[in-house]
């Protein structure tokens, strides 16, 4: 059986038409922050529809987690900010109407540095603190009078005590670039009201969420809307909440009509990336390697509006500490507003940024106290039925397992120089909840639940799941797209849970007489001492790397790469294997060059000519990896798990070779640069 | 947007006398780009992918005439590679495989653009371009015929039919870096050659225009330093200035060390 989206027959949300409908763009500011003081569209041909601040006065503001945007801006506060927008008949026609929108601006002082911008007498971004969002699922922390919209914190044992009693400590400033998704397909949808009802074809991870927040938006019960999430051509986290679906919306609403809108390539970078961050960490040990304290500092830029931040902010802070047993934890993390555009949920979510931070500090603890960065890690890791710095206890804890097999993998007993190694923890969406209905239809069974197909191969894994429960033929299975008015109620396909959270209401479902299944994973953190459940289930991993460097150019070649991963019960082999593979090969753009490059807060590089993603051609010859697998366990999501600790890993072996990089990417001129200060 | 298709040279020449403003493409991998982003409205193309004149390649009395239709993938393997083994390593280092079977010479002496990776290897070879319009053929110099960023000598009712090189022995090389392994523009490009006494560098990427620098070969030592010197590159997304000139430096000194081992 061939493959759709080999054979080009796949539809995506960006194939989906209905009859009569307009083709939407938006017209954006120019400057990074700026009131709008004019909106003039008199030089718009009548055909078209255009949408100005006075026509979405009446909607409410929104915003996952915290309710701190418009549908339009009157202030705009990125460059990219949406003004207005228009709608045509032809996408041409479109397009060529967004210039003769005139608009005058009246600019305003802007801060492009998480850093400064936390700062008392920055500019200030969001005067006050608006509410909090549907999908915020702990207690928003906003500092009033700066631009810090959240503040997470951990305070478990004494740190000051701890540090006191250390051999050792080194504390280094990392940083770590903003990142562009680049999914393949841009962001699609199409609206369309029916009366008061809305309906809205998009692609979404989010669509309860999606829903949920329209509802907000328009002043609507949810449930007089109804989301249907189409297959993605990649998504990464871009596709989360409401990114274009309000614009269209309220097109459609003046239109009359339903509306078509397709971001062009471009103006991804001016929708959602990966968050900057500024991680600060301090490591104390004893002369024999034991950790005593350990101290993280997280600055994550969140951009112009908050989006999922906050909770990006504290999973970076939660899982800084990583997999060791430290007696002394002190976290604060921070959301932090500036006039960047806004950044959001990237696969790793936090991790990226809170592992590389961790794990290159540990090695330079190990360097200083002599010790081997294998040796040292495995002296501290935490075992089954640990206690983490959240209070949680910790099972099925394989992570000594995960380091001694990437540490084999490139024969790290027999020399490390150019050898590299790091490890990853990383929490799940928690609290969760996660239902599904099973349908006959004749021979068929038709799974009905809210998880959504980006290319991760969800709806071939619960396929087969269901297959194998149902004990009937994978063909006789079918897994419509999900829409709201007929699916039951899930939290997101986000956090590598749907595979876990999905497999065990499945599970539920075919038990249950009706034929539906639910399950609920409780938890949450207090957001002031770090306290409670992080995450009900800890994805683990480790990677390891061999590199050389060009001494000469500064490039760094990495020549072996490979990641073991805890898979626990492998649901579908092939998927499990990819999305590893994928999740390597994402994290070696991220170490070597991916950078969201800005000049006075515009993007400069945003196409994907300037901004390379790796091709095949950067995949190390020997690219290897490995699933530990055990019969009976959970189901362990693996969507993103070999991600977070790839860049460490290169980061670890290029510091192997006296050149210690603490900023990510690692370009040429980075490295060149350090090479300078080489010890 | 019409699309004009002649299938010889004559009638081409005839169609570009006709409508100047007919935007020749071959591979379309610049020409698409260009439409794609809205950089040009051309009111027509001039499609010369028919045109079996500008195809391939041959030698005449000494000299290599490759003709402007000649893609990267033919330059790439078989006895022109042979022949020439610089353009062969550009070749292979340009886009993908499917970049390679469009993209060709014509096009990256048609673009004239500073990053074209064809421009070096020919450059230092001494490479002449044959032009013809419907008024007659002409033979310029390279290095004349690059008069600035994106900007050649070509009239408008001219194409370029082919661009010639000697055969003759020498040693020669083609160096660039990247920020990844391919696809993408380079940070800077190199080719060097070493012919009899004299030593002949051209650049890419490191200037408004592809540079060429002479030295002969008893200023082996002081050479590289003379091509960073020569160049003039800008602060970009892909690399700064300083970065470049250095970049410049270490590629000189190993094309140098790769010819004259």
């Amino acid at each position: 059986m061939s493959d759709p989206r080999a054979t080009g027959s796949a539809r995506y949300a960006e194939d989906f038409e209905l009859p009569g409908m307009l083709h939407a763009r938006i017209v954006r500011s120019l400057f990074p922050h700026a009131r709008v003081v004019r909106v003039d569209a008199s030089a718009v041909p009548e055909s078209c529809i255009v949408l100005t601040p006075d026509d979405v006065r009446d909607l409410s503001p929104y915003g996952c987690q915290i309710e701190d945007q418009n549908v339009l801006a009157e202030r705009a506060r990125h460059v990219g900010d949406p003004v207005a927008a228009v709608a045509a008949p032809t996408p041409e026609q479109a397009e060529e109407a967004v210039p003769l929108v005139e608009i005058d601006y009246e600019q305003l002082p802007a801060v492009f540095d998480a850093v400064e911008a936390a700062q008392p007498g920055a500019p200030l971004l969001h005067e006050t603190a608006a509410a909090g969002g549907a999908a915020a699922y702990f207690a928003m922390r906003p500092q009033p009078g700066t631009n810090i919209c959240h503040r997470f914190r951990i305070r478990h044992g004494d740190v000051d005590a701890g540090f006191a009693e250390a051999d050792a400590i080194v504390e280094r400033m990392y940083r770590i670039a903003g990142a562009q998704h680049a999914h393949m397909e841009p962001h699609a949808c199409v609206a369309h009201w029916d009366g008061n009802r809305l309906e809205l074809w998009t692609g979404t991870q989010t669509p309860f969420s999606m829903r949920d927040d329209l509802a907000t938006i328009f002043g609507i019960p949810p449930e007089a809307i109804r989301i249907v999430s189409l297959p993605m051509g990649g998504s990464f986290g871009a596709k989360t909440f409401v990114r274009t679906e309000a614009i269209a919306a309220a097109l459609a609403r003046k239109a009359q009509r339903p509306v078509k809108l397709v971001l062009p390539r471009s103006e991804e970078w001016q929708t959602l990336n990966r968050h900057p961050a500024t991680v600060t960490v301090k490591l104390g040990a004893r002369a024999d390697g034991t950790l005593v304290a350990s101290q993280t500092t997280c600055y994550a830029d969140t951009g112009a509006y908050a989006d999922c931040g906050p909770g990006v902010a504290q999973k970076m802070g939660f899982a800084a500490p990583g997999p060791y047993r430290i007696p002394n934890v002190r976290v604060d993390a921070y959301c932090v507003y500036t006039n960047l555009a806004p950044n959001g949920a990237f696969r790793g979510y936090g991790q990226m940024q809170s592992t590389w931070a961790r794990e290159r500090a540990l090695d330079t603890l190990a360097e200083q106290l002599g010790l081997d960065p294998v040796e040292l890690r495995l002296r501290n890791i935490v075992r089954d039925g640990d206690v983490y710095c959240t209070g949680e206890t910790l099972h099925d804890v394989r992570f000594a397992e995960c380091l001694e097999a990437a540490a084999a993998a490139v024969r790290w007993s027999e020399g490390r120089r150019g050898k590299g190694i790091a490890l990853v923890m990383k929490g799940m969406q928690t609290p969760s909840r996660a239902a599904i209905a099973i349908e006959r239809d004749g021979d068929d069974y038709v799974l009905r639940c809210a998880t959504t197909e980006m290319g991760q191969g969800a709806k071939r894994a619960l396929s087969l799941e269901a297959a194998r429960l149902l004990g009937v033929d994978v063909a006789r299975i079918r897994f419509p797209d999900p829409d709201t008015s007929l699916v039951p109620y899930d939290t997101r396909t986000t956090s590598s849970r749907s595979t876990y959270m999905m497999s065990r209401a499945l599970a539920e479902a075919v038990r249950d007489p009706r034929g539906y299944g639910e399950i609920r994973n409780e938890g949450g953190l207090d957001p002031d001492t770090g306290q409670g459940i992080a995450s009900t289930h800890w994805h683990q991993g480790a990677a390891a790397a061999d590199v050389e460097v060009d001494e000469e150019t500064g490039k760094v070649t990495v020549t072996h790469l490979h990641t073991t991963t805890y898979a626990g019960r492998v649901v579908n082999r092939l998927g499990a294997e990819l999305q590893t593979e994928g999740s390597m090969i994402m994290g070696l753009g991220t170490a070597l060059f991916e950078e969201v490059a800005f000049e006075d807060g515009q993007v400069i590089n945003a196409n994907l000519s300037d901004y390379a993603t790796p091709s095949f051609a950067d995949v190390p010859t020997r690219f290897t990896y490995e699933l530990i697998e055990e019969d009976g366990a959970d189901v362990h999501g693996l969507g993103e798990t070999a991600l977070p600790p790839v860049p460490p890993a290169v980061g670890n072996a290029v510091a192997s070779l006296g050149i210690e990089v603490d900023e990510l990417p690692l370009k040429p001129e980075t490295v060149l640069a350090a090479m300078k200060v080489r010890v | 947007m019409d699309v004009l298709t002649p299938s010889t040279l004559d009638e081409a020449l005839r169609l570009k006398a006709e409508v100047p403003a007919a935007r020749p493409i071959q591979g379309g991998t610049d020409v698409m780009v260009e439409l794609n982003f809205d950089r040009a409205r051309p009111p027509a193309l001039l499609n010369l992918n028919e045109v079996r004149e500008l195809r391939g390649w041959s030698r005449e009395n000494g000299t290599l005439r490759l003709g402007s239709g000649l893609t990267y993938t033919e330059a790439m393997a078989g006895p022109l590679a042979e022949a020439f083994p610089a353009l062969a390593e550009a070749s292979r280092t340009v886009g993908s495989p499917q970049i390679r079977n469009r993209g060709t010479i014509g096009g990256n002496l048609g673009t004239a653009s500073p990053a074209g990776d064809a421009l070096p290897p020919l450059l230092v070879r001494g490479a002449e371009v044959e032009l013809a319009s419907v008024r007659g053929a002409r033979t310029l110099l390279l290095t004349e015929f690059l008069v600035g960023p994106k900007r050649n000598a070509l009239e408008p009712d001219e194409l370029v039919t082919a661009v010639r090189v000697p055969a003759g022995p020498g040693s020669e090389t083609f160096m660039k870096v990247g920020p990844r392994n391919a696809m993408v523009i380079a940070v800077v490009s190199l080719a060097l050659r070493v012919d009899g006494d004299e030593l002949l560098a051209s650049y890419g990427s490191a200037g408004p225009v592809t540079g060429l620098v002479r030295a002969p070969l008893s200023e082996r030592a002081g050479f590289p330093e003379q091509v960073a010197a020569a160049a003039s590159p800008i602060d970009d997304v892909r690399g700064t200035s300083a970065y470049r000139r250095h970049a410049l430096r270490v590629l000189t000194t190993r094309a140098l060390d790769r010819c004259l081992a």
